[in-house]
């Protein structure tokens, strides 16, 4: 067969094979296709903690108090924080820590005993626990589990008294929760902060509040503290004229007492220089609370201290001191002022003399009078004066030098020439410094005397003498002020 | 005129061949002078195979524990969960080539623990991408594949730092996870 032949019937066999199998022009093959698992869901486990309960108290004996409580030497600040577990699929560490709280007490200033914690719902490890750090493995079966731990801070009972109204500031310094997971990647945390008010060491104080002469009211300022308390010495600076050593004598001259009342006596001023020591059975006063101070003052010579020490003033000053009841005894004190002043007498017994021969010998009338002691002339006076009153009725002083006779001569020229009718009265000045009267203070004494020039233009008397109306026409009483 | 006389032998010789064939298959009875026959031998043809089948695989734990139950498995930072299985790939056929393409999305979802879980797949151990299908592996002789699917949930955050609680009591779906061998028109 020819080579054409051949090309002719191969086209041949290959229609009648596109027949047989019946293919188009396209090209689809074969496919399959299978589904490898079913899709799952993939589920997370968990750790967390809730908080449930957090609160501070201050525990002082048996009692418990809130944390406004100022704090006292010995107390307790407890913490008692609460959380609850969910922990599903993983291990982890649950820690309590109350160090940077314990350490803000330090901070402060406020020295801490031992510190205390304990924690209820897990069990510790396995790292060591002490008094302010604690932990505990978790697992899914704590799951649900609520953790209490309980954190005590004491105040040392031997407290600086420099720690006195300080604050703790614990807003900043919670006593912390944490719950991480147990692994060597940063996995899951969680954490809680139980965080507390602030809290402030009590001040032991007082103030004393002048209700009268010589009377005055304690109030124990402490927020928390009973204290016992009294006057504990006394002390005296001089007044006006009245110089250093005036004023410590004064005070040795006196006799001084002390109550709650100014009827009772519960402390006495003892012996002593310019400060005295006052002793006595102290007194209790709860925090906040007052009590009345009375000083009964008065000369235990009073004679003498009239004689030697008439008319000087003193500024008592009493010291009073409140002392904590508990240890570690802290004190605070203050202080009670009143003044005192010396008696000093007034000239008495004013009486007025005229001659009979007057005109002839030109003889003077005379006014004489008493002094507290005549014979010594004491007390001591630094000035006596005699005033007449002027038309105007002022009283003006007529220049007379009195010495210490305690009488003195009104001549003719001491009184008007028309005839009228001039009053006279004494004054005594008890002080003088340098040679220079303190006019501030005198007395008068307690009559005035009426004199004119009669008809022969001798200085008379105008009838007896007649009370003194005047401001200072009365003694220097003395006392408390 | 030449070639007119070519075409008409041609002509003649196939009307000569027609004719002759249709007096064979007429198979006339009244053929009688000539006759042979020989056996023509019977021939059977065998189709080829494109076939991709995969058996139930197992899950696994960070520490190659079986996890009976992936759903019931709580996962945690740090961890991971692998499925393992075969894939099971025929391809028989003269000159036949497969395609084997994933279609799988990963995690759906828009959960914390979907937004942290990573999806790793390998197959014989070369890592091939998650997502989409726009990759394939051309297999050209029948083999048993291991596929290795990993759900991963990294130990911390980018940055290094802790999860915190992020994606606790999550959960995240893993999508119907398919493999398609396709014949590879040829070359």
């Amino acid at each position: 067969m020819s080579a054409r032949r051949e090309v002719q019937l191969l086209g041949a066999v290959a229609v009648a094979l596109l027949l047989l199998t019946g293919t188009g022009t396209t090209y689809a093959g074969w496919t399959d296709t299978t589904e490898v698992g079913r899709g799952h869901t993939v589920t997370s486990g968990d750790l967390r903690i809730e908080p449930v309960r957090g609160e501070a108290s201050v525990r002082r004996g048996g009692a418990t108090l809130p944390t406004s409580t100022p704090l006292l030497p010995g107390d307790v600040v407890e913490i008692t924080t609460s959380v609850r577990l969910a922990v599903s699929g993983v291990a982890g560490r649950l820690a309590l820590d109350a160090t940077r709280t314990a350490d803000a007490f330090a901070d402060a200033g406020v020295a801490l005993g031992t510190p205390n914690l304990t924690v209820a719902g897990l069990a510790p490890g396995p790292a060591a626990v002490d008094g302010t750090t604690w932990q505990g493995q978790v697992t899914g079966a704590d799951d649900g589990a609520l953790v209490t731990g309980t954190v005590q801070l004491p105040v040392r009972t031997d407290l600086a008294p420099a720690a006195q109204g300080r604050s703790v500031d614990l807003t900043a310094t919670p006593v912390t929760w944490d719950l991480a997971q147990e692994s060597t990647v940063a996995g899951w945390h969680d954490g809680e902060r139980a965080t507390l008010e602030p809290v402030t060491v009590d001040r032991v104080g007082l103030t004393v509040a002048r209700t009268g002469a010589g009377a005055w009211k304690v109030t124990n300022t402490s927020g928390s503290a009973s204290v016992t308390w009294g006057p504990t010495a006394v002390s005296a600076a001089p007044l006006g004229a009245t110089t250093s050593t005036e004023a410590t004598n004064v005070l040795s001259g006196l006799t001084i007492g002390y109550g709650t009342d100014c009827s009772t006596q519960r402390w006495q001023a003892q012996p002593g220089g310019a400060t005295r020591p006052v002793t006595g059975t102290g007194d209790t006063l709860a925090a906040g609370a007052s009590s009345g101070l009375c000083a009964q003052v008065a000369p235990t010579d009073a004679s003498s201290l009239v004689r030697d020490y008439g008319a000087r003033s003193v500024e008592l000053t009493t010291t009073v001191t409140t002392t904590a009841a508990a240890a570690p005894t802290w004190t605070a004190t203050g202080t009670a002022q009143a003044t005192y002043q010396v008696a000093f007498p007034q000239p008495t017994g004013l009486t007025c003399q005229s001659g009979l021969y007057a005109v002839l010998l030109e003889t003077p009338a005379k006014l004489t009078w008493s002094w507290a002691d005549s014979t010594t002339k004491q007390p001591a006076v630094a000035l006596w004066e005699l005033v007449r009153q002027a038309s105007d009725g002022s009283w003006r002083t007529v220049d007379k030098s009195i010495t210490s006779s305690l009488s003195v001569d009104v001549h003719r020229s001491d009184l008007p020439s028309d005839g009228t009718t001039r009053k006279f009265k004494v004054r005594a000045y008890p002080f003088s410094t340098s040679g220079t009267v303190d006019r501030s203070v005198y007395v008068e004494s307690d009559t005035v005397a009426s004199l004119r020039r009669d008809v022969l233009d001798a200085p008379v008397c105008d009838g007896s003498p007649q009370p003194n109306n005047g401001p200072a026409a009365a003694p220097i009483s003395g006392g408390l002020s | 005129m030449a070639e007119t006389r070519r075409s008409s032998r041609a002509t003649k010789a196939l009307v000569a061949a027609a004719v002759a064939g249709l007096l064979l298959a007429a198979g006339g009875g009244t053929f009688a002078r000539w006759y042979d026959a020989a056996p023509v031998p019977q021939q059977t043809f065998t189709s080829g195979t494109l076939t991709i089948d995969a058996a139930t695989g197992t899950w696994t734990d960070s520490g190659g524990t079986a996890v009976a139950n992936p759903t019931a498995h709580l996962i945690i930072p740090g961890t991971t969960l692998t499925y393992t299985t075969t894939v099971d790939v025929k391809v028989e056929g003269a000159g036949l080539t497969g395609l084997l393409t994933t279609d799988f999305s990963g995690i759906a979802g828009t959960t914390e623990l979907a937004s942290v879980l990573q999806v790793g797949l390998t197959l014989d151990g070369v890592a091939i991408p998650v997502e989409g299908s726009g990759t394939s592996t051309k297999v050209t002789a029948s083999k048993t594949y291991t596929l290795v699917l990993t759900v991963k949930f990294p130990g911390q955050r980018a940055d290094g730092s802790s999860w915190g609680t992020y994606a606790q009591g999550s959960t995240a779906d893993l999508t119907a996870f398919k493999l398609s061998l396709t014949q590879a028109a040829a070359s």
